[in-house]
């Protein structure tokens, strides 16, 4: 960890960053000082590395809406933000990400399900696509991704799903069936909003990256 | 080299009791060994089929993988690589490696030269590809893109490395020191195979694409794209001659089976063969005087076709 010495602005604004504070309340210098710290062990993790898999396609199209009309997977929107161990916003972050079909199909002609967005000013990203379907030889459902941005290291993750009937409704206990994921923080609740004529399942997965 | 007589049908099935990995004749033709995922090898008699001995690496780590023409490499978690020889099952040569596990390893024909690719000390998701040379000395480290080597290959006189990995490029250096001499960054997809012509003109490289690559070894152009696999390849070979490859497919997604073995003849790019396997073919191996060629599959299946021609 960087000892150098951190201004009261600098830690605000840190905690801030993580949603740990919201800008305006006052708070003596002690809590504030607790609170950048709770900030710092959790901001200090970086998003655990996953292997990157046979189906890694390089030139996918910065697409956010990766469903089709008539689509016959089910809708879910994955979202979240970019940050890095020192708990800064990483700007300007390309975000790969790519999945198999409803039936557990990568299309590897061309590029369905694949796109690669990138975190804009607010570190942000979202993408409207449908849940993963199984396939035999990983079947856990899970969407891949590769996260690259000036100044930072390469990562490569994948986001799986609590909800995911591999797991046994059971993620805690069952995340490491089969070997497939080593780490239970990227198995993610899964929201379900009911609109009008259709259901949607929600996903938020912030990512954590290391500066180079 | 002994007559061999196969049934009528040109086809023999030799049943094993585990996974073969990788299948390898014995330089006589005589005997089909089989590396299987219990880190044991088998031997059969290539006339009846028969298991004649099993042999056991013993305290293996890791997977066992054919590193070059009957040499098995396995690596163990603190980097450390050892070669063994495929017939006795004897430790050739410990190299003690990088600091972490080598996912893929490969040497020169005459085992002096071993390479593998690892992580990087920083990045979990950065490669790098080592070679060492005879005495055991890290003779370079070089970046190698992201996600790990999917495959990798010395060329025939030991003066090229080649490496592809999961991020779809492919990467050439000169085993004298490492020197990148050519990116190929035009596979859409993964490699999974790659392999030398005999002769060393050419480098094929296959996988998730169902097309053979062959690269002019001179000039690292692309020479020609040999297409016709109905899945994703698995396996490939070069028989002795460079007349003909043999491929095995892999369709474990779309759970169609049967997949397919294909037979090409090089100069044409024709396929003159096409035979059904039951399951992901994991190996494919001619015979040293091409009349054979010998495929593994992942129901612990062993074909044995007559190919001369």
């Amino acid at each position: 960890m960087n000892r150098k010495l951190l201004r009261r602005r600098e830690m605000i604004e840190s905690c801030i960053v993580r949603g740990l504070l919201v800008a305006g309340i006052p708070m003596s210098a002690p809590n504030l000082f607790a609170l950048w710290q709770r900030g710092q062990e959790s901001a200090m993790k970086p998003t655990p590395v996953e292997v990157l898999g046979p189906f890694f396609k390089k030139g996918a199209p910065n697409a956010t809406n990766l469903r089709a009309p008539g689509d016959p997977g089910f809708p879910l929107r994955v979202s979240g933000k970019v940050v890095n161990t020192r708990g800064e916003k990483v700007e300007g972050a390309r975000v790969d990400m790519w999945q198999a079909d409803h039936a557990g199909l990568y299309d590897v002609k061309g590029f369905r399900y694949r796109t690669k967005v990138e975190s804009g000013a607010t570190a942000e990203y979202g993408v409207e696509t449908v849940m993963p379907g199984h396939y035999a030889d990983r079947p856990a459902q899970h969407i891949h991704y590769m996260i690259t941005a000036p100044g930072h290291q390469t990562l490569i993750t994948q986001l799986y799903f609590a909800t995911d009937p591999y797991f046994e409704g059971n993620p805690d206990k069952n995340f490491h069936k089969g070997g497939i994921v080593d780490n239970r923080e990227l198995v993610k609740p899964v929201m379900l909003f009911e609109a009008p004529g259709a259901a949607r399942a929600s996903v938020q997965f912030d990512i954590c990256m290391e500066p180079a | 080299m002994q007559s061999i007589h196969l049934p009528e049908a040109g086809e023999r099935t030799i049943r094993s009791d585990v996974e073969v990995a990788a299948v390898e004749f014995s330089a006589d033709g005589s005997s089909l060994s089989g590396l299987c995922r219990d880190n044991k090898i088998r031997h059969w008699d290539v006339r009846s089929g028969e298991l004649k001995r099993t042999v056991v690496l013993e305290k293996a780590e890791g997977g066992i993988a054919l590193a070059s023409t009957g040499t098995i490499a396995t690596t163990g978690a603190d980097g450390a690589i050892t070669l063994w020889d495929v017939q006795t099952g004897e430790r050739t040569r410990q190299i003690s490696g990088a600091q972490y596990r080598a996912g893929r390893v490969t040497a020169s024909g005459d085992r002096n030269l071993v390479a593998g690719g690892t992580r990087s000390e920083k990045n979990r998701s950065e490669t790098i590809v080592h070679m060492w040379d005879a005495s055991g000395k890290e003779r370079f480290a070089v970046p190698s893109g992201v996600g790990g080597v999917s495959a990798m290959a010395v060329s025939p006189d030991g003066a090229t490395l080649v490496a592809s990995t999961y991020d779809t490029d492919v990467r050439v250096w000169s085993t004298r020191d490492g020197e990148l001499v050519k990116l190929i960054d035009e596979i859409p997809v993964s490699t999974f195979v790659m392999r030398f012509s005999p002769d060393g003109k050419y480098l094929a490289a296959a996988g998730v694409d169902k097309t053979i690559y062959l690269y002019d070894a001179k000039t690292w152009k692309l020479a020609r794209k040999l297409t016709g696999q109905p899945e994703m390849i698995s396996a490939m070979s070069f028989s002795p001659d460079g007349k003909t490859i043999a491929t095995g497919g892999f369709n474990e997604l779309t759970s169609k089976h049967p997949v397919h073995i294909l037979l090409w003849d090089f100069q044409s790019g024709k396929v003159l063969r096409t035979m059904d396997a039951p399951r992901q073919v994991t190996s494919t191996a001619f015979s040293p005087d091409g009349k054979f060629v010998a495929i593994a599959d992942r129901e612990k299946v062993v074909r044995l076709l007559i190919v001369g021609r």
